[in-house]
């Protein structure tokens, strides 16, 4: 009996620490676009990491600026020169709540759609955000993708009248995470 | 006089179509620019680790050649990513492989010893390199 007792303590143990696992991923992708009439402009970030608390629904992101990759070379140039000023700021995070935590059940196969509420921290100006995104749950492999948009103008980065027409006053961004268990 | 016309129209030309040659330039591929350091990826990591701003202030656009052993590598549809062993073990240098490299890259394993140059974008939980060219490979 003592040993049912200690085993089903045990047990429950696992179970415990299983639901205060953090996932993370070194290896996210977050890109952006702009479209406009004039000219459609992407960037991708092959390198975003990602921290997410099983237990608070705490979520955070981080990448390196420089580390956005344009298919022209003068446009990388400007972005980081001229727009992002990224010698000064080099990194941009976001830290955030996911609001439905209870809806998202990472031990079950399925779908889910949250709301995520949180910090952005771009060019130095902090902003509270609140964008959704999607889990989806498969064979164990959790995957996070969102979708959302943001204004230059919102973080301080002005556009020259020159180059006004061509980039979009609001830039889509989209991410893309599968995170791994973080073991300790 | 319509001589000049014609100069000046052709001079039109040129510079528009220099310009438009510089907006749409691609990068060079990494492979062909001379490495302005190099070091092995131990030493550039604890280097960073060190002094974060100092080494930024050093590195950051600079093609950076690094050499180390391949500590994990994640393939995908888009993008090849390379990291090296830093000696810490959450941590490492991770290099973005340039398109012109994705055929090479695909021999490399890990475990391997391996040269790579490429742009350094600083420091999140890894040094971060871009538009890497894979220099030497001895598997």
């Amino acid at each position: 009996m003592k040993k049912l007792f200690l085993s089903f303590v045990l047990c429950t143990g696992c179970l415990l620490t299983f639901a205060q696992e953090k996932y993370f991923t070194q290896n996210g992708k977050v890109s952006f676009f702009s479209a406009t009439s004039v000219e459609n402009i992407e960037a991708h970030n092959a390198k975003a990491s990602s921290v997410l608390d099983a237990n608070t629904g705490k979520i955070e992101f981080a990448l390196l600026i420089k580390a956005f990759q344009f298919e022209k070379a003068l446009m990388q140039e400007h972005f980081n020169e001229n727009y992002m000023e990224s010698d000064k700021f080099p990194k941009s995070t976001f830290k955030g709540t996911i609001q439905n935590m209870k809806d998202l059940k990472l031990d079950q196969d399925g779908t889910y759609k949250v709301m995520i509420k949180g910090i952005m921290n771009m060019h130095g100006v902090e902003k509270e955000i609140e964008v959704p995104a999607t889990f989806i749950v498969k064979a164990g492999v959790i995957t996070g993708k969102s979708e959302f948009k943001i204004s230059p103008s919102d973080y301080n980065i002005e556009i020259p009248g020159v180059v006004r027409e061509k980039i979009a006053k609001e830039i889509s961004v989209k991410a893309d995470m599968i995170y791994q268990p973080l073991k300790k | 006089m319509k001589k000049y016309w014609i100069y000046i129209i052709l001079l039109l030309l040129g510079l528009s179509s220099v310009g438009y040659y510089f907006y749409n330039k691609k990068f060079a591929n990494t492979n062909s620019l001379k490495a302005d350091y190099q070091f092995s990826s131990l030493e550039l990591y604890s280097e960073y680790n060190d002094n974060e701003e100092l080494c930024n202030q050093k590195y950051l656009n600079k093609v950076l050649q690094v050499n180390g052993r391949v500590k994990t590598i994640q393939r995908d549809d888009t993008s090849v990513v390379i990291q090296l062993d830093s000696g810490d073990e959450l941590s490492g240098v991770s290099c973005i492989v340039q398109n012109e490299s994705l055929g090479i890259s695909q021999s490399v394993k890990e475990g391997d010893s391996i040269a790579i140059k490429g742009i350094c974008t600083g420091k999140l939980m890894d040094v971060v390199l871009i538009r890497c060219s894979i220099s030497q490979l001895n598997n």
